[in-house]
Protein backbone atom coordinates (compact mmCIF):
# COMPACT_ATOMS: atom_id res chain seq x y z
CA UNK A 1 0.00 0.00 0.00
CA UNK A 2 1.41 3.25 -1.12
CA UNK A 3 -0.68 5.87 0.96
CA UNK A 4 -2.05 4.52 4.10
CA UNK A 5 -5.81 3.09 3.43
CA UNK A 6 -7.18 5.82 5.68
CA UNK A 7 -6.60 9.18 3.46
CA UNK A 8 -7.25 6.98 0.04
CA UNK A 9 -10.51 5.35 1.53
CA UNK A 10 -11.73 6.46 4.81
CA UNK A 11 -11.40 10.30 4.29
CA UNK A 12 -12.86 10.25 1.10
CA UNK A 13 -15.66 8.65 1.89
CA UNK A 14 -16.20 10.65 5.22
CA UNK A 15 -16.54 13.56 2.67
CA UNK A 16 -19.59 11.20 1.32
CA UNK A 17 -21.32 10.62 4.59
CA UNK A 18 -21.26 14.55 5.59
CA UNK A 19 -23.41 14.78 2.42
CA UNK A 20 -25.67 11.72 3.22
CA UNK A 21 -25.88 13.21 6.66
CA UNK A 22 -27.31 16.73 5.50
CA UNK A 23 -29.16 15.02 3.20
CA UNK A 24 -30.75 12.93 5.91
CA UNK A 25 -31.20 15.46 8.45
CA UNK A 26 -32.95 18.33 6.15
CA UNK A 27 -35.26 15.78 4.53
CA UNK A 28 -36.16 14.25 7.66
CA UNK A 29 -36.94 17.84 9.61
CA UNK A 30 -38.62 19.10 6.39
CA UNK A 31 -40.25 15.59 6.11
CA UNK A 32 -41.42 15.61 9.70
CA UNK A 33 -43.06 19.29 9.06
CA UNK A 34 -44.77 18.20 6.11
CA UNK A 35 -46.03 15.15 8.00
CA UNK A 36 -47.32 16.75 11.19
CA UNK A 37 -49.47 19.45 9.11
CA UNK A 38 -50.72 17.34 6.42
CA UNK A 39 -51.55 14.92 9.15
CA UNK A 40 -53.22 17.23 11.61
CA UNK A 41 -55.35 18.29 8.66
CA UNK A 42 -55.84 14.68 7.60
CA UNK A 43 -57.31 14.42 11.21
CA UNK A 44 -59.55 17.28 11.49
CA UNK A 45 -61.33 17.30 7.64
CA UNK A 46 -60.77 20.30 6.49
CA UNK A 47 -63.47 20.40 3.43
CA UNK A 48 -61.04 21.00 0.65
CA UNK A 49 -58.14 21.02 1.91
CA UNK A 50 -58.16 17.65 3.15
CA UNK A 51 -59.17 16.35 -0.05
CA UNK A 52 -56.16 17.99 -1.77
CA UNK A 53 -53.80 16.21 1.33
CA UNK A 54 -55.23 12.88 0.35
CA UNK A 55 -54.54 13.20 -3.33
CA UNK A 56 -50.91 14.22 -2.65
CA UNK A 57 -50.76 10.97 0.18
CA UNK A 58 -52.05 8.46 -2.91
CA UNK A 59 -50.30 9.89 -5.48
CA UNK A 60 -46.86 10.05 -3.69
CA UNK A 61 -47.63 6.27 -1.93
CA UNK A 62 -48.18 4.95 -5.64
CA UNK A 63 -45.34 6.23 -7.59
CA UNK A 64 -41.55 4.80 -7.28
CA UNK A 65 -39.18 7.48 -5.51
CA UNK A 66 -36.81 7.05 -8.10
CA UNK A 67 -39.02 8.04 -10.52
CA UNK A 68 -40.67 11.03 -8.21
CA UNK A 69 -36.51 12.15 -7.73
CA UNK A 70 -36.19 11.71 -11.64
CA UNK A 71 -39.32 14.12 -12.60
CA UNK A 72 -37.88 16.74 -10.16
CA UNK A 73 -34.36 16.62 -11.43
CA UNK A 74 -34.63 15.94 -15.32
CA UNK A 75 -38.50 17.19 -15.94
CA UNK A 76 -38.21 20.65 -14.03
CA UNK A 77 -35.66 21.61 -16.07
CA UNK A 78 -37.98 21.69 -18.84
CA UNK A 79 -40.12 24.58 -17.05
CA UNK A 80 -37.02 26.31 -16.56
CA UNK A 81 -36.87 25.04 -12.63
CA UNK A 82 -32.94 24.18 -12.24
CA UNK A 83 -32.20 22.60 -8.82
CA UNK A 84 -28.76 21.41 -7.84
CA UNK A 85 -29.05 17.24 -7.24
CA UNK A 86 -28.47 17.89 -3.56
CA UNK A 87 -31.73 20.34 -3.47
CA UNK A 88 -33.69 17.94 -5.79
CA UNK A 89 -32.71 15.14 -3.49
CA UNK A 90 -34.33 17.21 -0.71
CA UNK A 91 -37.36 17.87 -2.27
CA UNK A 92 -38.06 14.19 -3.93
CA UNK A 93 -37.27 12.87 -0.48
CA UNK A 94 -39.73 15.62 1.37
CA UNK A 95 -42.51 15.07 -0.74
CA UNK A 96 -42.27 10.88 -0.68
CA UNK A 97 -41.72 10.46 3.17
CA UNK A 98 -43.86 13.77 3.94
CA UNK A 99 -46.73 11.81 2.43
CA UNK A 100 -46.16 8.07 4.94
CA UNK A 101 -45.10 10.78 7.72
CA UNK A 102 -48.19 12.10 7.10
CA UNK A 103 -50.06 8.49 7.09
CA UNK A 104 -48.30 7.89 10.39
CA UNK A 105 -49.60 11.02 12.25
CA UNK A 106 -53.05 11.26 11.15
CA UNK A 107 -53.56 7.31 12.01
CA UNK A 108 -51.23 8.27 15.93
CA UNK A 109 -54.29 11.27 16.42
CA UNK A 110 -56.99 8.76 15.42
CA UNK A 111 -55.90 6.34 17.59
CA UNK A 112 -56.23 8.27 20.64
CA UNK A 113 -59.90 7.05 22.05
CA UNK A 114 -62.67 9.37 20.85
CA UNK A 115 -62.64 9.36 25.22
CA UNK A 116 -60.29 12.15 25.41
CA UNK A 117 -61.74 13.81 22.94
CA UNK A 118 -65.06 14.00 25.07
CA UNK A 119 -63.38 14.71 28.46
CA UNK A 120 -61.34 17.09 27.22
CA UNK A 121 -64.78 19.36 25.51
CA UNK A 122 -66.64 18.43 28.77
CA UNK A 123 -63.87 20.50 31.16
CA UNK A 124 -64.39 23.42 28.56
CA UNK A 125 -61.27 23.27 26.95
CA UNK A 126 -61.04 25.04 23.30
CA UNK A 127 -59.92 22.83 19.88
CA UNK A 128 -56.22 24.14 20.41
CA UNK A 129 -55.74 23.08 24.14
CA UNK A 130 -57.27 19.56 23.69
CA UNK A 131 -54.78 19.14 20.77
CA UNK A 132 -51.75 20.47 22.27
CA UNK A 133 -52.44 19.17 25.93
CA UNK A 134 -54.28 15.93 25.44
CA UNK A 135 -54.86 14.54 22.05
CA UNK A 136 -50.94 15.02 20.40
CA UNK A 137 -49.06 14.03 23.74
CA UNK A 138 -50.86 10.94 23.37
CA UNK A 139 -50.59 10.59 19.86
CA UNK A 140 -46.87 11.41 19.49
CA UNK A 141 -46.39 8.79 21.99
CA UNK A 142 -47.94 6.00 19.18
CA UNK A 143 -46.54 7.59 16.49
CA UNK A 144 -42.64 7.47 17.48
CA UNK A 145 -41.82 3.72 16.95
CA UNK A 146 -43.14 4.19 13.25
CA UNK A 147 -41.92 7.45 13.00
CA UNK A 148 -38.36 6.31 13.78
CA UNK A 149 -38.67 2.95 11.48
CA UNK A 150 -39.73 5.75 8.46
CA UNK A 151 -36.67 7.91 9.19
CA UNK A 152 -34.49 5.12 9.21
CA UNK A 153 -35.91 4.17 5.55
CA UNK A 154 -35.71 7.47 4.41
CA UNK A 155 -31.52 7.86 5.43
CA UNK A 156 -31.30 4.39 3.26
CA UNK A 157 -33.54 6.26 0.17
CA UNK A 158 -30.69 8.81 0.78
CA UNK A 159 -28.13 6.31 -1.20
CA UNK A 160 -30.77 6.79 -4.63
CA UNK A 161 -29.93 10.54 -4.59
CA UNK A 162 -26.57 9.41 -6.11
CA UNK A 163 -28.08 8.71 -9.10
CA UNK A 164 -28.59 12.19 -9.61
CA UNK A 165 -24.91 13.06 -9.16
CA UNK A 166 -24.92 14.27 -5.67
CA UNK A 167 -21.68 13.09 -4.45
CA UNK A 168 -22.84 11.26 -0.87
CA UNK A 169 -21.51 8.32 0.71
CA UNK A 170 -22.75 5.82 -2.03
CA UNK A 171 -21.64 7.92 -4.87
CA UNK A 172 -17.98 8.30 -3.33
CA UNK A 173 -17.97 4.25 -3.06
CA UNK A 174 -18.67 3.55 -6.53
CA UNK A 175 -16.19 6.10 -7.84
CA UNK A 176 -14.05 4.80 -5.48
CA UNK A 177 -13.78 1.19 -6.95
CA UNK A 178 -14.09 2.89 -10.83
CA UNK A 179 -10.76 3.93 -9.63
CA UNK A 180 -9.90 0.30 -9.26
CA UNK A 181 -10.41 -0.08 -5.37
CA UNK A 182 -11.54 -4.02 -4.43
CA UNK A 183 -15.45 -3.28 -4.43
CA UNK A 184 -15.80 -5.58 -1.68
CA UNK A 185 -13.64 -3.66 0.76
CA UNK A 186 -15.51 -0.39 -0.26
CA UNK A 187 -18.77 -1.26 -0.08
CA UNK A 188 -17.89 -3.42 3.22
CA UNK A 189 -16.47 -0.07 4.80
CA UNK A 190 -20.01 2.04 2.94
CA UNK A 191 -22.30 -0.59 4.43
CA UNK A 192 -20.95 -0.24 7.71
CA UNK A 193 -21.33 3.29 7.89
CA UNK A 194 -24.47 3.62 6.74
CA UNK A 195 -25.46 0.79 9.41
CA UNK A 196 -24.04 2.93 11.88
CA UNK A 197 -26.25 5.73 11.32
CA UNK A 198 -29.15 3.81 11.42
CA UNK A 199 -28.46 0.80 14.50
CA UNK A 200 -29.24 3.83 17.07
CA UNK A 201 -32.27 5.13 14.90
CA UNK A 202 -33.34 1.45 14.53
CA UNK A 203 -32.76 0.67 18.20
CA UNK A 204 -34.71 3.72 19.76
CA UNK A 205 -37.54 2.57 17.29
CA UNK A 206 -37.42 -1.16 18.97
CA UNK A 207 -37.57 0.71 22.88
CA UNK A 208 -39.96 2.79 21.85
CA UNK A 209 -42.41 -0.13 20.10
CA UNK A 210 -41.66 -2.22 23.39
CA UNK A 211 -42.87 0.20 25.94
CA UNK A 212 -46.08 1.69 23.70
CA UNK B 1 -89.35 15.59 47.02
CA UNK B 2 -91.83 18.10 46.71
CA UNK B 3 -91.67 22.16 47.54
CA UNK B 4 -88.24 22.16 45.95
CA UNK B 5 -89.35 22.96 42.20
CA UNK B 6 -89.11 26.67 42.89
CA UNK B 7 -85.61 26.41 41.52
CA UNK B 8 -85.30 24.95 38.10
CA UNK B 9 -81.80 23.78 37.19
CA UNK B 10 -82.06 22.32 33.35
CA UNK B 11 -85.09 22.70 31.35
CA UNK B 12 -85.24 20.32 28.76
CA UNK B 13 -88.56 21.57 26.19
CA UNK B 14 -89.37 19.44 22.82
CA UNK B 15 -85.87 17.86 22.08
CA UNK B 16 -85.94 16.23 18.94
CA UNK B 17 -82.91 14.31 17.89
CA UNK B 18 -81.97 11.61 14.82
CA UNK B 19 -79.21 9.93 13.40
CA UNK B 20 -79.95 10.14 9.55
CA UNK B 21 -83.28 8.32 9.34
CA UNK B 22 -83.15 6.58 12.91
CA UNK B 23 -85.22 8.95 15.74
CA UNK B 24 -83.09 8.49 18.88
CA UNK B 25 -85.21 11.29 21.06
CA UNK B 26 -88.82 11.99 20.23
CA UNK B 27 -89.66 14.96 22.11
CA UNK B 28 -88.40 15.37 25.45
CA UNK B 29 -89.70 17.55 28.10
CA UNK B 30 -89.06 17.31 31.56
CA UNK B 31 -87.02 20.03 34.26
CA UNK B 32 -84.90 18.89 36.85
CA UNK B 33 -84.65 20.94 40.42
CA UNK B 34 -81.57 22.17 41.70
CA UNK B 35 -80.57 19.67 44.27
CA UNK B 36 -82.11 16.89 42.82
CA UNK B 37 -80.63 13.72 41.65
CA UNK B 38 -82.63 12.19 38.33
CA UNK B 39 -81.66 8.41 37.56
CA UNK B 40 -82.21 8.20 33.55
CA UNK B 41 -82.78 4.25 32.89
CA UNK B 42 -84.90 2.31 29.91
CA UNK B 43 -83.38 -0.21 28.11
CA UNK B 44 -80.16 -0.30 25.84
CA UNK B 45 -80.69 1.61 22.50
CA UNK B 46 -83.52 3.61 24.23
CA UNK B 47 -81.29 7.17 23.66
CA UNK B 48 -80.86 7.59 27.61
CA UNK B 49 -77.21 8.18 26.85
CA UNK B 50 -77.50 10.58 24.07
CA UNK B 51 -79.99 12.39 26.10
CA UNK B 52 -77.55 13.48 28.96
CA UNK B 53 -74.45 13.46 26.15
CA UNK B 54 -77.23 16.34 24.75
CA UNK B 55 -77.03 18.63 27.69
CA UNK B 56 -73.41 19.02 27.63
CA UNK B 57 -73.49 19.23 23.73
CA UNK B 58 -71.52 16.36 23.33
CA UNK B 59 -74.38 15.71 21.09
CA UNK B 60 -76.30 18.39 19.13
CA UNK B 61 -80.02 18.10 18.87
CA UNK B 62 -82.44 19.01 15.83
CA UNK B 63 -84.97 20.73 17.30
CA UNK B 64 -85.96 21.85 20.78
CA UNK B 65 -84.54 23.90 23.78
CA UNK B 66 -81.87 22.55 26.67
CA UNK B 67 -81.37 25.57 29.21
CA UNK B 68 -78.92 24.90 31.89
CA UNK B 69 -78.84 27.88 34.76
CA UNK B 70 -80.20 30.21 32.06
CA UNK B 71 -77.72 28.94 29.54
CA UNK B 72 -79.18 27.74 26.43
CA UNK B 73 -76.44 24.88 25.74
CA UNK B 74 -77.66 23.87 21.98
CA UNK B 75 -77.51 27.77 20.69
CA UNK B 76 -74.17 27.66 18.66
CA UNK B 77 -73.38 30.91 20.36
CA UNK B 78 -72.75 29.69 23.56
CA UNK B 79 -69.02 28.78 24.53
CA UNK B 80 -68.35 25.37 25.32
CA UNK B 81 -65.95 26.87 28.18
CA UNK B 82 -69.56 28.47 29.76
CA UNK B 83 -71.15 25.23 29.71
CA UNK B 84 -68.60 23.60 31.51
CA UNK B 85 -68.02 25.72 34.17
CA UNK B 86 -71.49 24.64 34.82
CA UNK B 87 -71.64 21.12 34.01
CA UNK B 88 -69.13 18.49 34.84
CA UNK B 89 -69.48 14.75 32.98
CA UNK B 90 -68.59 11.16 34.40
CA UNK B 91 -68.04 8.67 31.69
CA UNK B 92 -68.79 5.42 31.81
CA UNK B 93 -64.76 4.62 30.57
CA UNK B 94 -63.11 7.15 33.47
CA UNK B 95 -61.75 8.78 30.29
CA UNK B 96 -58.68 9.92 32.43
CA UNK B 97 -55.64 11.62 30.96
CA UNK B 98 -53.50 8.53 30.36
CA UNK B 99 -50.43 10.97 30.53
CA UNK B 100 -51.03 13.08 33.45
CA UNK B 101 -50.77 12.37 36.80
CA UNK B 102 -53.68 12.36 39.35
CA UNK B 103 -53.54 15.37 40.66
CA UNK B 104 -52.47 16.83 37.01
CA UNK B 105 -55.96 15.74 35.88
CA UNK B 106 -57.78 17.24 38.21
CA UNK B 107 -56.08 20.66 38.50
CA UNK B 108 -55.74 20.63 34.34
CA UNK B 109 -58.89 22.21 33.21
CA UNK B 110 -59.11 24.45 36.36
CA UNK B 111 -56.12 25.92 35.45
CA UNK B 112 -56.39 26.14 31.96
CA UNK B 113 -59.82 27.02 31.65
CA UNK B 114 -61.18 28.51 35.22
CA UNK B 115 -57.63 30.54 34.73
CA UNK B 116 -56.79 29.47 38.40
CA UNK B 117 -53.78 30.07 40.13
CA UNK B 118 -51.34 26.40 40.44
CA UNK B 119 -51.91 26.82 43.74
CA UNK B 120 -55.46 26.83 44.52
CA UNK B 121 -56.43 24.14 41.91
CA UNK B 122 -54.38 22.21 43.69
CA UNK B 123 -55.83 22.99 46.93
CA UNK B 124 -59.12 22.15 45.31
CA UNK B 125 -57.70 19.16 44.18
CA UNK B 126 -56.41 17.58 47.50
CA UNK B 127 -59.49 18.30 49.35
CA UNK B 128 -61.41 16.69 46.62
CA UNK B 129 -58.99 13.70 46.53
CA UNK B 130 -59.83 13.55 50.13
CA UNK B 131 -62.95 13.58 49.95
CA UNK B 132 -63.31 10.38 47.21
CA UNK B 133 -60.85 9.01 49.39
CA UNK B 134 -57.72 8.54 47.14
CA UNK B 135 -55.18 10.94 48.52
CA UNK B 136 -52.67 8.66 48.92
CA UNK B 137 -52.54 8.23 44.98
CA UNK B 138 -52.62 12.04 43.83
CA UNK B 139 -48.63 11.24 42.18
CA UNK B 140 -49.47 8.43 40.26
CA UNK B 141 -50.81 7.70 37.25
CA UNK B 142 -53.99 6.51 36.02
CA UNK B 143 -52.40 3.29 34.58
CA UNK B 144 -51.58 2.07 38.20
CA UNK B 145 -55.26 2.72 39.66
CA UNK B 146 -58.43 0.75 39.51
CA UNK B 147 -61.16 1.01 38.07
CA UNK B 148 -62.88 2.14 40.91
CA UNK B 149 -60.19 4.65 42.17
CA UNK B 150 -60.41 5.64 38.02
CA UNK B 151 -63.93 6.27 39.07
CA UNK B 152 -63.40 8.50 41.53
CA UNK B 153 -60.73 10.29 40.10
CA UNK B 154 -63.01 11.36 37.54
CA UNK B 155 -65.55 12.58 39.91
CA UNK B 156 -62.82 14.97 41.49
CA UNK B 157 -62.23 16.03 38.60
CA UNK B 158 -65.71 17.37 37.45
CA UNK B 159 -66.04 18.19 40.64
CA UNK B 160 -62.80 20.67 40.48
CA UNK B 161 -64.72 22.87 37.90
CA UNK B 162 -67.50 23.69 40.75
CA UNK B 163 -70.31 22.47 38.23
CA UNK B 164 -74.24 23.29 39.24
CA UNK B 165 -74.49 19.70 37.88
CA UNK B 166 -72.99 16.43 36.83
CA UNK B 167 -73.91 14.46 34.26
CA UNK B 168 -72.99 10.58 35.04
CA UNK B 169 -73.39 8.27 31.95
CA UNK B 170 -73.33 4.92 33.40
CA UNK B 171 -70.71 5.55 35.89
CA UNK B 172 -70.54 1.97 36.76
CA UNK B 173 -71.01 -0.37 33.94
CA UNK B 174 -67.27 -0.62 33.40
CA UNK B 175 -66.62 -1.73 36.99
CA UNK B 176 -65.89 -4.90 38.55
CA UNK B 177 -68.74 -5.69 40.77
CA UNK B 178 -66.76 -5.43 43.88
CA UNK B 179 -65.56 -2.25 43.10
CA UNK B 180 -69.30 -0.56 41.78
CA UNK B 181 -69.91 0.09 45.56
CA UNK B 182 -67.25 2.51 46.17
CA UNK B 183 -68.10 4.63 43.21
CA UNK B 184 -72.12 4.49 44.18
CA UNK B 185 -70.82 6.14 47.99
CA UNK B 186 -69.03 8.88 46.52
CA UNK B 187 -72.46 10.10 44.72
CA UNK B 188 -74.24 9.67 47.50
CA UNK B 189 -72.46 11.64 49.99
CA UNK B 190 -72.44 13.96 46.35
CA UNK B 191 -76.44 13.80 46.48
CA UNK B 192 -76.65 14.31 50.30
CA UNK B 193 -74.23 17.45 49.89
CA UNK B 194 -77.10 18.90 47.67
CA UNK B 195 -75.27 18.35 44.16
CA UNK B 196 -77.85 18.29 41.18
CA UNK B 197 -77.45 15.13 39.51
CA UNK B 198 -78.54 13.10 36.27
CA UNK B 199 -77.53 9.84 35.96
CA UNK B 200 -77.65 6.94 33.49
CA UNK B 201 -77.56 4.06 35.37
CA UNK B 202 -78.54 0.45 35.75
CA UNK B 203 -78.14 0.81 39.66
CA UNK B 204 -81.70 0.33 40.65
CA UNK B 205 -80.57 0.11 44.17
CA UNK B 206 -78.91 3.53 43.94
CA UNK B 207 -82.16 4.80 41.91
CA UNK B 208 -84.88 3.58 44.38
CA UNK B 209 -82.60 4.97 47.42
CA UNK B 210 -80.67 8.41 45.69
CA UNK B 211 -82.79 9.40 43.35
CA UNK B 212 -86.02 11.98 43.57
CA UNK B 213 -87.43 11.41 39.89
CA UNK B 214 -86.93 8.15 38.12
CA UNK B 215 -87.27 9.24 34.31
CA UNK B 216 -88.04 5.61 32.27
CA UNK B 217 -86.95 6.01 28.56
CA UNK B 218 -87.88 3.61 25.79
CA UNK B 219 -87.48 3.80 22.01
CA UNK B 220 -86.62 7.26 21.88
CA UNK B 221 -89.83 8.10 24.21
CA UNK B 222 -90.09 9.43 27.43
CA UNK B 223 -92.68 7.03 28.87
CA UNK B 224 -92.54 7.50 33.09
CA UNK B 225 -91.17 10.14 34.93
CA UNK B 226 -92.02 9.79 38.55
CA UNK B 227 -90.55 9.24 42.31
CA UNK B 228 -88.97 5.78 42.76
CA UNK B 229 -91.27 4.93 44.72
CA UNK B 230 -93.93 5.01 42.04
CA UNK B 231 -91.65 3.69 39.70
CA UNK B 232 -90.40 0.49 41.30
CA UNK B 233 -93.56 -0.41 43.11
CA UNK B 234 -96.48 0.42 40.34
CA UNK B 235 -95.00 2.00 37.39
CA UNK B 236 -97.97 2.51 34.95
CA UNK B 237 -96.56 1.81 31.68
CA UNK B 238 -96.20 -2.15 30.09
CA UNK B 239 -92.91 -1.40 28.70
CA UNK B 240 -91.88 0.08 32.40
CA UNK B 241 -93.32 -2.65 34.01
CA UNK B 242 -91.38 -5.59 31.73
CA UNK B 243 -88.03 -3.62 32.03
CA UNK B 244 -88.80 -3.60 35.63
CA UNK B 245 -88.86 -7.57 35.74
CA UNK B 246 -85.98 -8.09 33.35
CA UNK B 247 -84.01 -6.28 35.81
CA UNK B 248 -84.63 -6.52 39.32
Amino acid sequence: MESGIFDRIIMQLVTGLYWTLCLSMAASILSLIVGFVAGLIKSIHVPIITYVVNFYTYIVRGVPFLLLLFIIYYVLPFFNIRLSPFIAGVLSLVIHEGAYMTEIIRSGIESVEKGQHEAAHSLGLNYFQKMRYIILPQAIKITLPPLAGQFVLLIKSTALISLIGLTDLTRVGRQLTQRGENPFLIFFIVGIFYFVICYPIINISDRLERSV
Amino acid sequence: MSGINQDIMVNINNVCKSYGQLEVLKDINFSVAKGEVVVICGPSGSGKSTLIRCINRLEKINSGEIIVDDISIQNPKTKIVDISKNIGMVFQDFNLFPHMTVLKNITFAPVKVKKLKLKEAKAIATKLLERVGILDKADQYPSSLSGGQKQRVAIARSLAMQPELILFDEPTSALDPEMVGEVLSVMRDLADDGMTMIVVTHEMGFAREVADEVIFLDDGVLIEKTTPEDFFNNPNHKRAQEFLSQIL
